[in-house]
């Protein structure tokens, strides 16, 4: 996993609950980064998955909470640091429909070795999209918060629909509405 | 801050310089990475570069391509503009561009780009722009919204179109008009296609022919082998055959064609079959005709009697015959395996004595190509050949050269013969004493040899050009002589002439001269040539031998003469007994008397009998016996000749009989009186010295040849018989067996003599076997010739004829005996007829002057006047015609034609029998004109000149002996090629009638006897193709008529 979203997750719980919270759920002995992240680095997984542990036991908040959370505080920091990408499509559905086709693309040009899930769209119209979520990291709850959260860029209020949950999260297809 | 924050910080911190370093440490390596990246990218982007480059040029290069293609290329845009042209297509863009639709091509364009974008997919459009036509073809490309356009100029495709459409007319008009037949079939053989002359030739429309199968009009005999020789063709993928056999049209007339074949083959199996044929039954025709020349022309040369020897220009032969290989013995040449001319003339010459002047004279020929002279050339083995040469062209129309090689060996044999015979002659006649002497047509002398001048006494030089009349005729008496020959020479005759002949000096020399014409080359004459002998001597002996003939002759004529008047002075006396006691006979008579008269009769009879054995046996042996060949019944001459001898053997006990072999012909030809006369001998003979027993004549064929008869006459009695030591002289004149018996037998003994000559004057054999005192058996054999009762004298032919005509005819009978006229008076008015007499001659024409009388009986010797001058008198100057009867005591050689000559109708020899004379007086005025006659004839009204001697005498050239003796053939031989002709016709034989009648057409034609030359040619044509036989007797009958007629005539003419 991308440096990227350790330190974006450590920005967002600093600014959420502290430099304090920050330290308590980096516990160096458990990460093979031992806590040391810059954007531009390359982490495993599991050291992801230990920091929300801590975090999800410090903050009383499941784990796919503090995903989805996540989620949607990344989708604007996307939406910041990565304008172009949203410049491109007009809505959220385009953009979702971008996803593998040409955003993931583009990152694995510059990152081959990142580590990036698989949205494939199955049907999409002015209002719907349908997409089925594959990856092994399991973290559907954060692609939701992406989603949730892109979708407000373009004025966009969706709803999130779970309608297969295959493989323990693995495999899931879902549908997106628009609300308006 | 609590410690707890500080440590908070402080691992917040340691974290965050980590973090940085890590981040700066990743930035280097980012950095090296962005670097060598970088790197590549200016590698890649070079070689990039670089090949972009080269693409640049590639691209350039590819897209030169349209521009340097001459044909139009170019692209407009759906909404008409000009995307891209090439420079060929300036000519069509100015146009279309720009949607410039007011021109031609802007149309045109229009239209293409409208149906391009309806069509949606490529089509083509012709266009004609500045005298080029393009094809475009426009291919509309919808993604890019374009139309490229490929143009295509046509203008030579479409002239060379052109050219190929006029062509294809051209060709079909061909076909169409073609004379030969042109077709085309499908390979199983059925026409696709036929030309005119086709349905024209075959006789069939294009319909009936067009699928139908070629093989069913061709002629039946010829279908399997044309069927599998396309078969072959077809199979060996042959494209051209030719092939010549016959069809048959419509009409069913066989045609013979000669068909060339020609089979494509596709790629895909099929056949397409082409042919042409022609029409070539006359030329097969007239080829055949060409092949039956050609083989006659082998035909003939082969048999040719010479040899031919044809070669060309370049020395090969190209024709021969069998005669020269044969003559030159050359094998290895046969018409298939021919030898060079060179290797000919080798042989050739290794047979010749002189090869090399062969060799020259044929290279001589090849050389000039000129026609020669013919050359003569002598082989080794001794023949000889003229070689001929012609130059000619061969039948390849080339120089070539003929050699003609003829078969001279005989004559030049012959000629040297001649040659040396010519020498020998020559020597023969130098040796014989012969005057040679050679003279031109106007008898100057070119020549004499030595000999001559030897005769005449003259050098050889003084004589030449001098005129041999001049010189050696001695006098006018010989100048006839002389002309004659000349006239000879001058007719271009050959004659041997005596004559004498002035020597130099004057002396006359006799010569026998044979002179001969000359002749050149071109038959002229040019003078003669005479052989000259001199015959002094010879006449010395021939005027001996004259004087000595003469005195001969005279004796003979004295004996002549002698036996006339001997002939004349007897018989006139025995003639007036005979006469009267015939006429006492008819007299009444006592008993006595008649007895008496019987004496005198019987010895006058006698007596006359022995006169006329004297005179027979002297005319005999003065060789003035004439044997006679006229038509007589053999059984009749039996029956008579024992007739006569009855009486005699009468008296005593002696059986007289005869026997006559039925084979014997009916009618013989021969002397009927001779042999009565002999036959008398031999039985008065036979019965005379028979005492008892009997007498027979037997008479019997014993050969028979062709138409002659051996007629063998036997008379056999039983009497005394002749004893064997005096056989041999029975014949001998004067002889009997003794003297004693001529004592008590009587006769003169001339009775065998004469019957002996008389047999052998008739060629025949007389001999005698006896036994005495048995009986002897006189033979005597004749040859004689079958004949037909046509040869019967007339007045046996016919009968009896009734004297009662003569009753009232008015005789004058001139005679100077007064017993004959006594006689011959009793004897006519016995018969009613009234009689003057005259004494002689001139008493005769005296009466006659006053008195008209039917006839005169005029006798020969008569005093102041006889006969035959009385006779010429009367009818020349009294011009009197009425007939004149000869009575003549002598009968003699020439007297009948003397009595013609005269103007006697007919003569009578005395004695004669009353019966004889009345008949002749009968026949004679049974005539209604007087005729100059033999005997009397068939009557005719007139004689014409039936036969002539003009011919004959124009052969003989006044040899009267010659005339003489052609007469005498004729008269002995026409007779029997007559008889024989008749022969012929009985037994329906056309060769012999063919053969005599060839043989009397000579004979014929030489005496001009006109009525019968067609005829006898006839009778030639109608025996050769076995016509009809009565046509053919009819004309025998006549030729026979006529011939007997002339040989009459001649006989009295020529006494022969």
């Amino acid at each position: 996993m991308k440096g990227i979203v350790f330190t974006e997750l450590m920005e967002m719980v600093e600014s959420q609950f502290g430099i304090e919270m920050v330290d308590r759920i980096i516990q160096p002995q458990e990460l093979v980064s031992k806590g040391v992240f810059t954007s531009v680095g390359t982490y495993p997984f599991s050291d992801l998955v230990s920091i929300l542990g801590h975090l999800s036991q410090a903050t009383g908040a499941g784990i796919p909470e503090l995903e989805k959370a996540f989620g949607q505080y990344l989708a604007g920091r996307f939406s910041k640091l990565y304008l172009p990408f949203f410049q491109r499509v007009n809505s959220v559905f385009e953009l979702l429909n971008e996803v593998d086709s040409y955003i993931h693309i583009e990152v694995k040009k510059l990152y081959p070795d990142a580590e990036l899930p698989q949205f494939d769209t199955i049907k999409m119209d002015s209002a719907h999209i349908e997409m089925i979520y594959r990856s092994q990291r399991k973290m559907f709850p954060f692609a939701e918060g992406l989603i949730d959260a892109s979708a407000t860029y373009y004025q966009q209020k969706v709803k999130i629909k779970v309608l297969e949950w295959n493989h323990d999260g693995a495999e899931v297809r879902f549908l997106v509405e628009s609300l308006g | 801050m609590s410690q707890h924050e500080v440590d908070i910080y402080k691992r917040l911190l340691e974290r965050e310089r980590s973090a940085r370093k890590e981040a700066e440490r990743i930035l280097e390596e980012r950095s090296m990475e962005l670097y060598h990246a970088n790197l590549e990218l200016k590698e890649l982007n070079l070689n990039l570069e670089k090949k972009v480059k080269k693409r640049t040029k590639e691209i350039e290069l590819i897209s030169r391509f349209p521009d340097e293609n001459p044909n139009p290329v170019f692209r407009i845009s759906f909404d008409g503009f000009l995307l891209y042209s090439n420079a060929s297509s300036a000519q069509i863009i100015n146009s279309i561009a720009n949607n410039n639709s007011n021109s031609y091509l802007g149309r045109e364009w229009k239209r293409a780009a409208r149906l391009a974008r309806i069509k949606k997919k490529e089509f083509s459009i012709e266009i004609t722009a500045e005298n080029r036509t393009f094809l475009l073809n426009i291919c509309p490309i919808f993604d890019a919204q374009y139309i490229n356009v490929y143009g295509t100029d046509i203008t030579k495709l479409r002239e060379a179109e052109k050219i190929a459409d006029e062509s294809q007319k051209q060709f079909e008009q061909i076909v169409q008009n073609a004379s030969d037949i042109i077709f085309r079939a499908d390979q199983e053989g059925k026409f696709t296609f036929v030309n005119p002359m086709a349905t024209k030739i075959l006789g069939y429309t294009e319909k009936e022919l067009l699928g139908k199968h070629f093989m069913e009009f061709i002629h039946p005999s010829f279908q399997e082998e044309v069927y599998n020789f396309f078969v072959q063709q077809l199979e060996n993928n042959q494209l051209g055959s030719y092939r010549e056999f016959p069809v048959i049209s419509k009409s069913g007339k066989e045609i013979w064609l000669a068909q060339n074949t020609q089979m494509l083959f596709e790629s895909n199996g099929e056949v397409h079959v082409t042919s042409i044929a022609r029409d070539i039954t006359e030329k097969r025709e007239s080829d055949q005709a060409v092949l039956n020349l050609k083989n006659l022309l082998v035909t003939l040369l082969s048999n040719f009697k010479s040899g031919v020897l044809l070669a060309d220009s370049e020395g090969k032969i190209e024709t021969t015959n069998e005669f020269l290989l044969n003559w030159f013995n050359i094998h290895s040449l046969d018409s298939n395996n021919l030898l060079s001319i060179d290797q000919v003339f080798e042989q050739i010459k290794g047979e010749l004595m002189e090869p090399e002047i062969f060799e020259k004279t044929v290279q001589l020929d090849i050389q000039l190509h000129k026609t020669s002279e013919r050359k003569k050339f002598f082989m080794k083995d001794g023949r000889v050949f003229d070689l001929e040469y012609t130059p000619i062209m061969t039948t390849q129309g080339e120089k070539g050269s003929f050699w003609f090689f003829h078969d001279v060996t005989d004559e030049h044999n012959s000629q040297l013969l001649l040659q040396y015979s010519e020498e020998k002659y020559r020597g023969i006649i130098e040796n014989l004493e012969m005057g040679i002497l050679e003279v031109d047509n106007n008898e100057n002398i070119i020549h004499a040899n030595a000999i001559f001048c030897r005769m005449v006494g003259y050098e050889v030089e003084s004589i030449i050009g001098k005129n041999a009349r001049e010189l050696f005729i001695p006098s006018e008496k010989e100048v006839e002589i002389f002309n004659e020959a000349l006239s000879e020479r001058q007719k271009g005759n050959a004659n041997v002439y005596e004559a004498l002949v002035k020597k130099n000096g004057g002396e006359q020399i006799p010569m026998i001269i044979s002179g001969a014409p000359i002749f050149d080359q071109n038959g002229q004459l040019i003078g003669s040539i005479g052989l000259h002998v001199d015959i002094s001597s010879q006449k010395e002996t021939e005027k001996v031998l004259a004087e000595a003939k003469e005195k001969a002759e005279a004796s003979s004529h004295a004996k002549e003469v002698f036996l006339a008047h001997m002939s004349h002075e007897i018989r006139t006396p025995m003639n007036a007994i005979i006469g009267m006691s015939s006429l006492l006979s008819n007299t009444e008579l006592t008993g006595k008397q008649k007895v008496y008269l019987d004496a005198i009769r019987t010895s006058s009879k006698n007596l006359l009998s022995i006169i006329n054995d004297i005179l027979d046996f002297s005319k005999i042996e003065a060789g003035k016996l004439n044997v006679e060949t006229i038509g007589f019944h053999v059984d009749k001459l039996v029956k008579n000749a024992i007739g006569s001898v009855n009486h005699l053997a009468a008296g005593k006990s002696i059986m007289l009989s005869f026997k006559i072999d039925p084979k014997i012909s009916p009618v013989v030809l021969g002397d009927p009186t001779r042999i009565n006369q002999i036959l008398l001998n031999l039985l008065s003979n036979a019965i005379k010295f028979t005492p008892d027993g009997k007498v027979e004549l037997i008479a019997k064929v014993v050969k028979q040849e062709g138409k002659s008869q051996r007629i063998c006459f036997e008379v056999k009695d039983t009497g005394i018989g002749i004893d064997a030591s005096k056989i041999n002289k029975i014949f001998e004149s004067f002889s009997q067996e003794d003297d004693s018996v001529s004592r008590k037998y009587g006769g003169t003994g001339l009775g065998l003599t004469i019957s002996k000559q008389l047999v052998e004057l008739m060629n025949g054999k007389i001999w005698v076997e006896s036994q005495k005192g048995m009986g002897t058996s006189f033979f005597f054999e004749l040859d004689l010739n079958m004949g037909h009762y046509k040869d019967l004298p007339h007045d046996l032919q016919n009968a009896r004829q009734s004297t009662g005509k003569l009753k009232g005819l008015r005789v004058l009978v001139v005679e100077d005996n007064q017993l004959n006229q006594f006689l011959a008076t009793t004897i006519l008015e016995g018969k009613g007829i009234v009689v003057e007499t005259a004494g002689n001659g001139l008493e005769a024409i005296e009466s006659l002057k006053n008195q008209s009388f039917d006839l005169i009986l005029m006798d020969i010797q008569m005093p102041y006047m006889g006969g035959i001058e009385a006779t010429e008198k009367i009818r020349k100057e009294m011009n009197i015609s009425i007939p004149i009867i000869a009575l003549t005591a002598k009968a003699l050689t020439g007297d009948e034609k003397r009595y013609h000559e005269a103007g006697m109708n007919d003569f009578l020899s005395k004695p004669f029998e009353p019966e004889i004379l009345l008949q002749k007086i009968q026949n004679i005025l049974d005539l209604s004109e007087p005729i100059p006659v033999v005997e009397p004839q068939i009557p005719k009204t007139e004689i014409k000149v039936i036969y002539s001697l003009d011919k004959i005498k124009e052969v003989a050239s006044g040899n009267d002996e010659f005339i003489q003796k052609m007469i005498s053939i004729f008269v002995k031989n026409t007779p029997t090629l007559v008889q024989n002709m008749h022969v012929g016709l009985q037994m329906g034989d056309y060769d012999q009638i063919y053969s005599m009648a060839h043989q009397l057409k000579p004979s014929i034609d030489l005496m001009e006897i006109q009525e019968i030359a067609q005829v006898i040619r006839n009778i030639e044509d109608c025996s050769r193709n076995r016509m009809d036989l009565d046509t053919l007797s009819d004309k025998i009958d006549q030729v026979d008529a006529v011939l007997v007629e002339v040989v009459k005539q001649l006989k009295t003419e020529f006494s022969v």
